[in-house]
């Protein structure tokens, strides 16, 4: 992928109903950024990763992912891998671990084809990849909740796309898991995936090196390498009216 | 063997097997979707609110079940659009939607002289009253939707699944979403003739159902499904023939019985233990 920037906003504008959730995004993300998107709960993360995958539409201004207007049918061909925030999903339903990953090649396969052997290999080096090739043939049903997020991020990685939406990644899994997702978004980097990350945790921080942060509260409070973003002031002004990060951010972080 | 011989020998008999066992297929692959999908509500909405349809097609002396089923893919496609455009929510909309429809065709009905065997088999279904044309349009949309889930088994899997996900992808969702509904109103229609309006859902949902008690596997769940609806369908139909009851009973209490085995001997004895009373160890 050629074009400098994987995502840009312009005069980007969101509502639901009559409460503004995004207000005037401008922003360029260059290609290849490993992002992390922090504010607190209802600050638009996730509906500016939900603009980025096509799934809302603003009330004016734009966006583009790797300079086109992502519409579905773009999506078909260039895909946006998006790994939603952890939902419990319908239990019940008889799928498989693998049969969840090989939906990640549907864009790929097109209509009226169905998986090669090039399809089902791709999909078991990256079931090996997030560690869950021993429960390939598992109901999605019987899964915890830190092996169903790594089979969604599985999926992802299946569609090969160039730009990967996580939204809260680690929320809700054990340490020694939200570690391993961390140590993926990695590797995803150095393979020159732009990856964009979306949490309220600011110990993600801890866990993870991004290249850029973007603080936002509806609109962009800054944008930019973490050592220049993640000033305590910077921070408090994000966190306005959220009382515990305030107080340690002030405490001298 | 007489005993299953004897009565094909009869041509409306040999129609209403080849219709039934149809419509078992049929309604046992759209089921897995409406159970799979939640969507038992919109079975039974449809199959009630198909009434308006029926009474229209009566009127203007067209084929009934031709008229019914146009007429009920529109009332499938209304709900989806009413539920996709206001602020209502699906069962809402169906709600809505299918009483009004269905208040229309009372209205048509109770100002017409209806005979009432023509209501009585549209209610409790009239298998052996199908007719060559009838039996054409059932292999038909038989044949149709099953070449439709054949071509576009993975989108419509994906879409059951993950809706959301399925459109991040790039599927079109809403034309999925339409087809799937507009593939319930037709089977829904469809069988009617067997089962009739008020156990439709019989046939829709309990193959589904008691398939989801043996496995986890999507495709073993369909073929178990299909197998459970046509054991439904020809057990259903002897038993109308023999005991001479209704058929829609006979087909739906099979379907019973097929789901009673089904929870009790399945793999999961620890729940029946459960439900009984038993104490885990």
């Amino acid at each position: 992928m050629s074009e400098p920037f994987a995502v840009e906003f312009d005069r980007f504008n969101l509502n639901y109903d009559d409460n503004e959730v995004l207000k005037n995004i401008n922003l360029a993300i260059p290609s290849g950024t490993c992002l992390g998107i922090i504010g607190p709960n209802g600050s638009g993360k996730t509906s500016l990763l939900r603009s980025i995958a096509g799934l809302i539409q603003p009330v004016s201004g734009g966006v583009k992912v790797f300079g086109h207007v992502p519409s579905r049918s773009w999506r078909h061909r260039q895909p946006i891998g998006y790994v939603p925030q952890w939902k419990s999903i319908d239990r019940e339903f008889p799928i498989s671990v693998y049969e969840v990953v090989m939906l990640g090649r549907t864009g790929h396969l097109g209509f009226f084809h169905s998986p090669k052997t090039e399809d089902h290999d791709l999909v078991k080096r990256i079931l090996q990849r997030v560690n869950m090739l021993e429960l390939a043939a598992r109901p999605i049903g019987q899964l915890s909740g830190g092996q169903q997020q790594r089979v969604f991020i599985a999926r992802a990685l299946a569609q090969e796309a160039n730009l990967l939406l996580f939204d809260e990644p680690g929320t809700g899994l054990d340490i020694p898991t939200q570690e391993s997702i961390y140590r993926l978004l990695e590797e995803l980097h150095e393979d020159g995936i732009t990856t964009l990350t979306a949490t309220h945790d600011l110990m993600a921080l801890e866990f993870h090196h991004f290249d850029r942060i973007l603080c936002l509260n509806k609109r962009i409070i800054a944008f930019g390498p973490p050592e220049e973003v993640l000033t305590p002031d910077i921070l408090a002004k994000t966190f306005s009216g959220v009382p515990w990060p305030t107080k340690l951010v002030g405490r001298g972080a | 063997m007489d005993f299953f011989l004897a009565p094909l020998q009869f041509p409306f008999m040999q129609r209403a097997l080849l219709g039934t066992v149809s419509i078992g297929i049929l309604a046992a692959l759209i089921g897995t979707f409406v159970v799979l999908r939640r969507l038992a509500f919109i079975g039974e909405g449809l199959a009630h609110g198909s009434l308006a349809g029926l009474a229209l097609g009566y009127v203007l002396h067209w084929d009934l079940y031709l008229v019914g089923n146009i007429y009920t893919v529109a009332l499938a496609l209304f709900i989806g659009y009413l539920h996709e455009k206001s602020k209502v929510s699906l069962d809402t909309a169906i709600g809505i939607l299918f009483s009004t429809s269905m208040a229309i065709g009372i209205a048509i009905i109770s100002n017409l002289k209806f005979y009432t065997k023509d209501l009585t088999g549209y209610l409790f279904g009239s298998v052996l009253a199908i007719t060559p044309f009838d039996l054409n349009i059932i292999l038909g949309a038989t044949v149709l939707i099953l070449v439709i889930l054949t071509f576009f088994y993975k989108e419509f899997v994906f879409y059951a699944f993950d809706p959301e996900m399925a459109e991040v992808v790039g599927l079109p969702r809403t034309v999925l979403h339409y087809s799937m509904l507009s593939m319930i109103a037709i089977t829904v229609v469809i069988a009617t003739q067997t089962v009739g309006v008020i156990l439709v859902t019989a046939l829709l949902v309990i193959p589904a159902a008691s398939a989801l008690q043996w496995t986890r596997s999507l495709k073993v769940l369909l073929s178990l499904s299909v197998g459970f609806g046509v054991t439904s369908a020809v057990v259903g139909l002897y038993l109308s023939y023999y005991l001479n009851i209704a058929s829609g009973a006979s087909i739906a209490l099979t379907a019973a019985g097929i789901f009673l085995m089904s929870f009790l001997f399945s793999s999961s004895p620890i729940n029946v233990r459960r439900s009984l009373g038993f104490k885990e160890k």
